[in-house]
């Protein structure tokens, strides 16, 4: 019998004894756990609200004011889908920061004892004003979304569904609202400016005159004006650089600063010579969008010549983009083919001029490049700039006001005031001397209409209003699916344009009762290429998608029509 | 840590405190963790023929809440030495016989340091304060918290044998493998109107079933000693219920899919008529004929919707790289060595990327046309044959938004076969070198890298499908010289 022998090499136990506790809290980060204690903690719980991401601005590129190169948008070409990068974001971001001021209004009464009641009221209502902004965002974009104002588990929230968008429009309202009744007009000089009053007043006539709700809008944008803090910026020239900061036109604002590392670079928006790509440019149908001084479309005005196409045009047009042979970015601009050199202003010699497309294949495919909010300091900090970026502005209010009223079929002085102030800003003028700038005197509804739209094109080219536009005017179906065109390449154009004397524009294109101008002769002429065909879906495109993964996760989520 | 300025005044000066100080900037974090673990582990080994071995770890990690910190893993293996029996003594050609088992729970808490937590994140915005631009600080929590987070916990069970045969000439060894993953941490995705970022959650279950064999021969004649081995293995993993879905781009996780699974579209050929477009449902309005088409498989209601969207994905294969293998072969006569080394993949789906594929890209600004697609694209202005035989679609910027989306259409077999090193030496001999007072010399050549067998297109390689800095090939020429 075999002997069993048991070998226990090793029974042990080791035991560390305690060293280090294992409730362990994050070191450089705070825990929600004890925060809202105190006024500063929800301070800056209401900082986070005002950060730049909260405050998406809508893409020129994604309207018929834009041409870069051979390219387009998801928007313009008619592609976007529910997997689209840009409105998953814009998605995400605003429910970010909807839920961030659910949490702060949630648990701002755990600080209540150490803040003054009046200061408590102005917290609720910045963060409401929040709320009522990105749900604004989110109602304008996708139309009905997931709408709460509490703080869900997320058990309960994998069931939510969509709200409809007017009853979501009403709790904006409310919280609008109350942002209004108490927000303070300005603040302090020692004081972060926040949410105000006007702020709030005119984003809730903005979303009013989205939803086509004029009433709203009329009166949001009247109490506005009646506060009677913010004025048009003298010089709309220089309104939009970066050295203009906190004008007395601004209602609402995201500021920006090289120094402390907010800033945004774009080379598309800088010239070849100075230093950029110039990938994006102004579109032709922007350029002749704007008036002549007569105030008459380019068709229709006798001051119009397409052979010198910035002439005797609205003063915005030469504000908003580069007149050929002025001075830009340092350089003579002109993208004429057979400028071959250039001025340089910085070493007062002539050099290559790489803004024509005879010597950089890639310089401006139509010509025009945009001046709004562009100068030299463009180019001081590597191509770093700090404009503010303006969320709404008073004219934007003003033209609210006038739409609301044209809309409601109230024409009265008070209309054509307010786009007059508008118009006579741009001309450096009174309102009041009308023959300093074509003032507009009809009180027909269908024309005042037209008349504004095009103001607010004029106005507001790059600024990120001109997609809503689109889409609140139903315009997008017709804007959108019209070619972008530019100029013929450089042989051709020698021989079809400049020997027969036809630079800059060959024609004069026919402009329509939308303002849009007609460019297709010139094409069908050969005088002109076609660089994309834009296309817009109306079947679908007036809304966004929401995101595909929201679909997949909750089955009570359904799509919009189309995607 | 870290820290920067910016707009340096003295180029030729790269270091941070002759920076202006307008644009400084830094960073920094601190984390910590802890663990706290009871272990014991007891061996049992009888004549050196039969082993037993069992473990115990009871282990509190810092990552969980205090109700859900702690786990207990057990692991036992058993080892049976057959060739020691008397009874198998007598058959010659065994050398060598070892059966093995074992059983284990092991527990996982490789995720972010305080998940339970609702931890807030501190950055900055800008005011206006007076006319100045100020920045303030802000603090918001961006992860959403779950409270009883706890250990993934994984039991598997190995069976293996060790088997030499002819005088240890022949070896091989063989193991199989299942694994059950349990409360799996994964970071599903949440309704993004929950306005958190995902956070990590005990999801579910996953299924893992793998082998792995090993067999050599190496043997001496004369002068001529060699040896070969090869090895391969291959394991699968497939979810079980999640309570929901990990998105990964191209990728999923969700249950009855693949660990990491290839997800998209169903395809269907090119288009090659308008008016088959115009009769299919389609990704979009602006589908044109060249553009690939997909399959409508499902809608919001469970059935075709006559549109392509997100409801038309599906699961189009794993991405992870099955029988993985890989061997060398050794010689050596006298002065000479010489050695080949091995390894491939059996079979892989793997994509065509839009690097290698996609023309126009960066938003059709300055993006080339790939020149493997070069008269294989679909075109206008080719024949109806040229285009029936046409493998890429019409070279389209705005066609991209169609074409180069996940779909079975770009998915091929990426296995292959590596020749990873050839190296041929030759040692002077000993009574020369030492003559140069020197213990050796060995010249050798090898080529690294140098050839492979594989499906992708020229230029890609294998084992590195991005835009990075490719693997390079080497030839080299050499000597090592001992003193």
């Amino acid at each position: 019998m075999k002997k069993i022998v048991l070998f226990t090499l090793s029974a042990c136990m080791t035991f560390l004894t305690a060293c280090n506790s294992l409730d362990l809290n994050p070191l450089s980060t705070g825990s929600n756990a004890n925060w809202y204690a105190d006024e500063s903690e929800v301070n800056m719980s209401l900082n986070d609200l005002y950060r730049d991401p909260f405050w998406p601005v809508d893409l020129e590129t994604w309207t018929d004011n834009w041409m870069a190169r051979n390219a387009l948008t998801p928007i313009t070409d008619a592609t976007i889908n529910s997997q689209w990068a840009t409105s998953e974001t814009y998605y995400q971001t605003a429910y970010k920061a909807i839920g961030r001021a659910n949490t702060l209004l949630a648990n701002i009464d755990k600080a209540s004892g150490n803040i003054s009641q009046s200061n408590l009221d102005r917290y609720n209502a910045e963060a409401r004003f929040v709320r009522a902004s990105q749900y604004s965002i989110l109602i304008s974009h996708f139309g009905d979304v997931v709408y709460y104002a509490d703080i869900p588990d997320l058990a309960t929230a994998y069931n939510f569904s969509r709200t409809d968008k007017k009853n979501i429009l009403k709790s904006i309202y409310e919280d609008y609202d109350f942002a209004i009744s108490k927000l303070p007009v300005s603040y302090g000089s020692g004081d972060l400016k926040r949410a105000t009053k006007g702020a709030a007043l005119a984003l809730k006539a903005r979303i009013a005159l989205y939803m086509g709700d004029w009433a709203v809008a009329r009166d949001a944008a009247k109490a506005c004006m009646d506060l009677n803090v913010y004025k048009l910026y003298p010089d709309f020239s220089t309104l939009f650089v970066p050295g203009t900061k906190n004008s007395v036109e601004t209602v609402f604002a995201i500021p920006r600063s090289v120094t402390l590392g907010s800033y945004f670079v774009d080379g598309g928006l800088i010239t070849r010579n100075a230093g950029g790509n110039s990938g994006s440019n102004p579109s032709w149908d922007l350029f002749c969008s704007f008036l002549c001084k007569d105030g008459l479309t380019i068709d229709k005005s006798p001051l119009y010549d397409p052979r010198k196409p910035f002439k005797n045009r609205d003063p915005r047009c030469t504000a908003t983009l580069v007149e050929f042979q002025t001075k830009h970015l340092g350089f003579m601009y002109q993208p004429h083919p057979d400028s071959l050199t250039c001025y340089n202003f910085n070493t007062g010699k002539y050099q290559i001029n790489n803004d024509s497309r005879s010597n950089t294949q890639y310089a401006s495919f139509n010509g025009i490049i945009f001046k709004k909010g562009i100068d030299d300091s463009w180019l001081v900090s590597g191509n770093k700039v700090d404009p503010d970026k303006i969320i709404i502005r008073f004219t934007d209010v003003m033209l609210i006001y006038a739409e609301a009223k044209i809309e409601l079929n109230e024409v009265d002085q008070s209309v054509l005031d307010a786009i007059n102030q508008v118009r006579a800003r741009a001309y450096s003028a009174d309102y009041k001397s009308t023959s300093a700038y074509p003032v507009v005197t009809t009180t027909n509804q269908s024309d005042l209409r037209k008349t504004l739209r095009i103001e607010r094109r004029m106005e507001f080219a790059n600024e990120g209003t001109r997609y809503m536009d689109l889409i609140r005017w139903k315009l997008a179906e017709k804007v959108l699916n019209k070619p972008n065109y530019g100029m013929l390449d450089p042989i051709d154009l020698r021989i079809k344009v400049i020997k027969t004397g036809l630079w800059f524009f060959p024609q004069t294109p026919a402009i329509d009762e939308d303002g849009v101008a007609d460019l297709t002769p010139m094409y069908n002429a050969g005088l002109i290429k076609l660089l994309t065909i834009r296309k817009f879906d109306l079947s679908k495109q007036y809304l966004w998608p929401i995101p595909a993964k929201e679909l997949l996760i909750n089955p009570n989520i359904k799509q919009n029509p189309g995607y | 840590m870290g820290a920067s300025r910016d707009q340096y005044l003295l180029t030729a000066f790269p270091y941070l405190d002759l920076g202006p100080l307008t644009l400084r900037d830094n960073t920094g974090n601190a984390e910590e963790n802890a663990y706290r673990s009871f272990f014991g582990r007891l061996m049992y080994n009888y004549k050196d023929k039969y082993f037993l071995q069992g473990n115990v770890r009871y282990d509190g990690s810092s990552r969980f809440y205090q109700d859900s910190r702690w786990g207990v893993f057990p692991s036992f293996s058993a080892g049976w030495i057959v060739s020691e029996e008397s009874f198998m003594k007598d058959i010659p050609a065994l050398s060598f016989l070892k059966l093995r088992a074992s059983w284990g729970k092991l527990g996982n808490e490789r995720i972010g340091n305080y998940p339970y937590q609702a931890n807030l994140s501190f950055l900055n915005s800008l005011f206006y304060k007076g006319n100045t631009v100020v920045s303030a600080q802000t603090a918001a929590q961006i992860q959403y918290a779950i409270q009883n987070i706890t250990w993934e916990k994984s039991a598997s069970y190995d069976f293996g044998v060790d088997a030499n045969f002819f005088n240890n000439r022949l070896s091989f060894s063989g193991d199989y493998y299942r694994k059950e993953t349990r409360d799996m941490l994964l970071t599903l995705q949440i309704p993004e109107y929950m306005g958190f970022n995902n956070p990590d959650q005990n999801a579910g279950q996953m299924h893992t079933n793998g082998w792995e064999a090993t067999l050599g021969w190496n043997d001496k004649i004369q002068d001529l000693g060699y040896s070969v081995s090869f090895n391969v293995s291959d394991y699968k993993s497939v979810m079980g219920d999640l309570k929901g879905t990990q998105f990964l781009g191209d990728q999923i996780k969700i249950k009855g899919s693949e660990y990491n699974e290839w997800f998209g579209y169903a395809s269907d050929g090119i288009y090659q008529t308008q008016a088959a477009v115009d009769n299919s449902p389609k990704t979009s309005s602006n589908v044109k004929a060249g553009d690939i088409k997909y399959k409508d498989l499902s809608g919001p209601n469970g059935t075709p919707d006559g549109i392509i969207n997100q409801y038309d994905k599906v699961l189009l294969g794993g991405s992870l790289p099955r029988f993985l293998f890989g061997g060398n072969v050794a010689l050596n006569y006298k002065n000479f060595d010489f050695s080949v080394a091995f390894q491939g993949v059996g079979k892989q789906n793997v994509i065509y990327t839009p690097n290698m594929v996609e023309p126009f890209l960066n938003s059709g600004f300055w993006g080339n046309v790939p020149a493997i697609i070069d008269g294989k694209y679909w075109s206008k202005y080719n024949t109806e044959e040229q285009n029936l035989k046409a493998k890429y679609p019409r070279v389209s910027n705005i066609g991209s938004v169609n074409n180069y989306v996940m779909s079975d259409y770009w998915l091929f077999n990426g296995a292959y076969l590596r020749l990873k090193n050839v190296t041929l030496g030759y040692s002077i001999p000993k009574q020369i070198v030492n003559k140069f007072k020197m213990q050796g010399i060995r010249l050798y050549f090898s080529l690294n890298d140098f050839l492979t067998v594989d499906k992708f297109p020229k230029g890609w390689d294998p084992e590195n499908t991005g835009a990075n800095y490719p693997i390079t090939s080497s030839l080299i020429f050499g000597a090592n010289i001992k003193f």
